[in-house]
């Protein structure tokens, strides 16, 4: 998130004019029983060459009036969405830097009832020159109507205590119920899941922050089965540090670029075991001097440990590898995935991470500031990436979004992932684009090439000032949905009414050995024609956000899923043979020695 | 009846003709005429009434003669003449430009404007000036102001073009080049540096057909072959792109974009060994150049010499980090008109980018600014010792790629 900036190039081409602990519960196969595997569990974790193509779709570049898509999203004003609406407090007229970020979303099942629930961090406003906050939304699906049960769910006293931005979802007690931190300026906030429709937000040992965060992802770096967490930072502003900045007619005050700011260390907490937290930023050898927005944790390369990519403002992103003891080597300038195509920094808002092209290796997604290309990263292995906007389409699309959340789904079923991003500008007088932008929709042509289709599709082609993104089920059709946080304005389920002749399969990892929330899971499902789908169980990713953790997959009904293999993070490995498809399967990692299948969740 | 004798102009009557003897005097400064402008100030001296004429001449000749604080000087004594102060603003202003006083220069150059609309030639500096500091948006109304006032040039189109192409704004870029390639004389080297242009915004854009389109008038020269080579990857033709990159790969051994594009083919046949071979040479002459430096690291990941792949990356990223610098320093030196160190500073990292021209002009800046200080001595003795070979011949205008 920047003002226009002089390039290098610019400045060089002067003359061209003149011219709660994680102990395990006493045991799981009484929630979940299993159904014994009959498959090793050797499976290949190295490269292939890209999957064969399926047999429906090769989008070619085409003349936009000539283009069409099957993609459908249409927003549903289900009961309480309207009501629930992110404030930045810009009406009281400061034009801080504070009022950018607005806040995220996250989809989460609270109640374990098998439908995913949404919560929604409300921002915050200012009482004088003091920050305040809003509420922590909390809205339960009822078989997929929902209902707001903020007041229920949270009460007043255990409520958001400060000017707020994302949501992080994972069970870190390993109770069965998702829990969530919550970030933002100078705090963070542990909500734990009662487990009856409850959150309460006990001070947690270690755990605070008085920096400002914009988002959060857990993961367990050290092998612990513990979920740690890595918070990112963004700049030192404060009401004590707050510049006047202009709009371009120079006399309207507006909202300053972070160039008037110093960076804010990012920060990692490691989980001590026992509820608590300690702070090892610099054991773990988080860098310094991130301006820290967008960030996911999962497996990037592979190799049973948990890795970070941090999307930074105004400067190179980072791609950290994890040893697995929790040491972080910084792979920002050798890496290829933290620059734009000129071998600049971008400024990145919203990143994901999905095998875009098939070829079983999860590539890289940054959204980025206008006048900047959105990337996307083609996964090379051993953490190296190509930039590979050009040759897949992307830059198509032009530099006049501000790009905030974002996630690579497969809205159409068709094995592939969509890229879906919600826009919106930092500032209230925008000079290159509105405020107010529609949404990128980028439908994947068989992972060679992507096209915009967003002013084709109802819900996507509407402008808003568009933050945090997540994808939701929230019908259970095998249809991922999105629903996105605006700021200022209502949240919104879009709906996904695609039609599609495919089948899904839904699958919820519950780990023993690792993690309950097993983040850092990989999953393929080799389909009958040979060709294998990807998926990794990630924290974090998009903006501020989470999105399910039910991992998604679909594929054209010319093929059969003939296996799916779990590699969990412990090093456990789970085969199924021939899973049954067109439903949602929970699947409960092995203990030592054993194996593991799958059983239905109950429709 | 006007009869010329050297440079001053006498009447039938032996009378001298200051108006015509100034105007003479502009010229010959222009055209770096020493003699000529000493003849015309000789003679305007003898009048009292023209003595801010002489104020400029003598201005112009300090500028020509590097002395550009004496200039300024001179320059300020006919400031105060109606007359003349038009012209004093605007050479004051384009002795701040080259001095890389962006600030002041716009400043200078904005009060020229405001007297007179119609100077084109302040409104293209300022155009440069603005699009100096990477304030594009001003850049851009000044280019409009000179389209308004030279309706028939196609020049500020193109420059328009260029300006929203360099920041990635190629859906406005196409129109700017579109209408440039309208008022273009066919078959000229203009038409074909506004349609290379043109073409590669619709290949950013992946308006592969019609970037084919706009370069069809075209002679098959080679950069414009290079173009339409691109064009075709782009739509998959790899054959027709293969055919057309070795035509030209020879003479365009040193195109960034022809490298490139005949890598990332060699790529798509898996012939990694040629691409690589390819793209080492390449980088032996350029050694800095980052798009270089990341095809080098694309093509060597993807034929799994990752170690390679890494070390480029790691070169890329240390000459990004330069660039960032010299990008901070140009930026701290657009504020600060008066610190002689930061020029200093910009001449070293642009040295340390292979930017001796560029390096140069830093140089020159901070000798401008203070001629007697012994560090900015030292440091243009050393300088010109270490490139003497930029002071032999005329000076040429060094970019990046």
């Amino acid at each position: 998130m920047t003002s226009p900036k002089l390039s290098y190039h610019l400045a060089l081409a002067a003359a061209v004019l003149l011219v709660a602990g994680c102990g395990r519960p006493a045991s799981e196969e009484g929630t979940e029983s299993v159904q014994p595997s009959t498959g090793e569990t050797d499976i290949s974790t190295g490269r292939k060459e890209p999957a064969a193509a399926p047999p429906k779709k090769l989008i070619v570049p085409s003349d936009a009036a000539s283009q069409q898509t099957s993609l459908s999203l249409v927003e549903s004003s289900r009961d309480v969405f309207p009501e629930i609406v992110t404030r930045n407090g810009d009406e009281h007229g400061y034009a801080t830097i504070l009022e950018s970020l607005g806040s995220g979303c996250a989809a989460l099942d609270i109640d374990r009832d098998g439908w995913d629930d949404v919560l929604v961090a409300g921002g915050g406003g200012f009482d004088e020159k003091v920050c305040i906050s809003e509420p922590l939304y909390a809205v339960r699906s009822r078989r997929g109507r929902f209902e707001d049960v903020t007041a229920m769910a949270v009460a007043a006293d255990q409520q958001a205590q400060f000017y707020n931005h994302g949501l992080s979802v994972t069970d870190v007690d390993s109770d069965g119920f998702m829990d969530v931190v919550l970030t933002g300026y100078q705090g963070v906030q542990l909500f734990r899941n009662r487990g009856d429709g409850t959150f309460a937000s006990p001070e947690t040992p270690g755990l605070q922050s008085s920096q400002w965060s914009a988002s959060a992802a857990w993961g367990d770096f050290n092998g612990d089965a513990c979920p740690d967490l890595l918070l990112v930072n963004y700049v030192n502003w404060s009401f004590d540090n707050d510049p006047p900045c202009y709009a371009a007619d120079g006399k309207t005050r507006d909202n300053c670029s972070p160039k008037q700011f110093e960076a804010l260390p990012d920060e990692f907490f490691l989980s001590t075991g026992d509820g608590g937290y300690a702070d090892a930023t610099e054991a773990t050898g988080v860098r310094p001097d991130g301006m820290g927005l967008g960030l996911v944790v999962a497996d990037i390369d592979m190799d049973g440990h948990v890795d970070a990519y941090i999307g930074n403002d105004i400067m190179v992103n980072f791609l950290y590898r994890n040893d697995g003891q929790g040491h972080l080597e910084d792979l920002s300038r050798t890496s290829g995935a933290c620059v734009s195509r000129r071998g600049t920094p971008d400024a990145s808002m919203g990143i994901d991470v999905a095998d875009f092209d098939g070829d079983l290796l999860p590539d890289l997604w940054a959204a980025n500031f206008e006048q900047e290309n959105f990337a996307l990263y083609r996964n090379q292995g051993h953490m190296l990436f190509r930039h590979s906007s050009d040759m897949t389409g992307i830059s198509a699309i032009g530099s006049k979004y501000v790009g905030w959340g974002s996630a690579m789904v497969d809205l159409d079923l068709d094995g592939d992932h969509e890229i879906a991003v919600c826009n919106g500008h930092v500032v209230k007088h925008p000079r290159h684009a509105p405020v107010k932008q529609s949404m990128i929709l980028l439908e994947n042509g068989n992972g060679t090439y992507f096209e915009d289709v967003a002013h084709l599709v109802e819900a996507t082609a509407r402008p808003r000032n568009g933050r945090g993104l997540a994808v939701i089920d929230f019908d259970r059709d095998g249809r991922p949905d999105l629903m996105t946080s605006p700021v200022n304005e209502p949240a919104a389920l879009l709906h996904n009414q695609t039609p599609v002749d495919g089948h899904w399969l839904h699958v919820d990892l519950i780990g023993r050995q690792s993690p309950r929330h097993p983040v850092g899971a990989i999953l393929k499902l080799e389909l009958s024609d040979g060709s294998v789908l990807l998926r990794l169980q990630k924290s974090g990713g998009s903006y501020a956000s989470s999105s399910t953790s039910t991992l998604l997959f679909g594929f054209d009904t010319q093929r059969q899923a003939r296996k799916l293999t779990v590699n969990w993070p412990s090093g456990a490995v789970s085969e199924i043979d021939t899973p049954e498809v067109d439903r949602r399967i929970s699947l409960v990692e092995p203990r030592a020695g054993q194996s593991s299948g799958a059983t239905p969740v109950p429709q | 009846m006007v009869v010329v004798a050297g440079a001053i102009v006498l009447s039938m009557s032996n009378a001298v003709d200051y108006e015509q003897t100034y105007a003479d005097g502009l010229q010959a400064a222009r055209l770096g005429n020493t003699q000529r402008v000493n003849e015309a100030v000789s003679v305007l001296s003898g009048s009292e009434a023209w003595r801010p004429q002489v104020a400029i001449l003598t201005g112009l000749q300090h500028k020509s003669a590097g002395r550009y604080r004496e200039a300024l000087v001179s320059l300020a004594e006919a400031q105060q003449s109606e007359a003349t102060r038009e012209e004093s603003f605007l050479q004051a202003g384009l002795i701040c430009y080259e001095l890389k006083e962006f600030r002041e220069a716009i400043s200078l150059l904005q009060r020229v404007t405001a007297w007179n609309a119609d100077n084109t030639l302040a409104r293209r500096m300022l155009a440069a000036a603005f699009y100096d500091i990477g304030a594009m948006d001003q850049a851009l109304d000044e280019i409009g102001q000179v389209t308004r006032l030279a309706p028939e040039d196609y020049r500020p189109h193109f420059m328009k073009g260029e300006i929203l192409k360099d920041y990635e704004q190629f859906q406005l870029a196409t129109g700017a080049f579109s209408a440039a390639a309208d008022l273009a004389v066919a078959g000229s080297t203009g038409e074909e540096d506004v349609r290379v242009g043109w073409s590669e915004c619709l290949v950013r854009l992946g308006r592969y057909s019609e970037a084919l389109d706009v370069l069809k008038p075209l002679q098959a020269t080679p950069v414009v072959m290079v173009r339409r080579a691109q064009a075709c990857y782009f739509l998959r033709q790899y054959d027709e792109a293969r055919t057309m990159i070795e035509a030209v790969l020879p003479q365009m051994s040193d195109d960034i974009d022809a490298v490139t594009l005949a890598v990332s083919l060699y790529e798509q046949e898996r012939d990694y060994s040629a691409g690589m071979q390819l793209i080492s040479s390449a980088l032996k002459r350029q050694p800095r150049n980052i798009r270089l430096l990341s095809a080098a690291a694309d093509v060597f990941g993807a034929a799994g010499q990752q170690e390679q792949a890494a070390g480029f990356r790691e070169r890329s990223a240390s000459i990004a980090e330069l660039q960032q610098r010299f990008s901070e320093l140009h930026q701290a030196a657009v504020q600060d008109i008066d610190d002689v160190g930061l020029r200093l500073q910009l001449a070293d990292v642009a040295e340390q980018l292979g930017k001796p021209r560029i390096a140069r002009t830093w140089l020159e800046a901070a000798v401008g600014m203070a001629p007697q200080d012994d560090a900015v001595q030292q440091a243009w003795t050393t300088f010109r010792e270490a490139h003497a070979d930029l002071f032999d011949g005329p000076r040429t205008n060094e970019t990046t790629p």
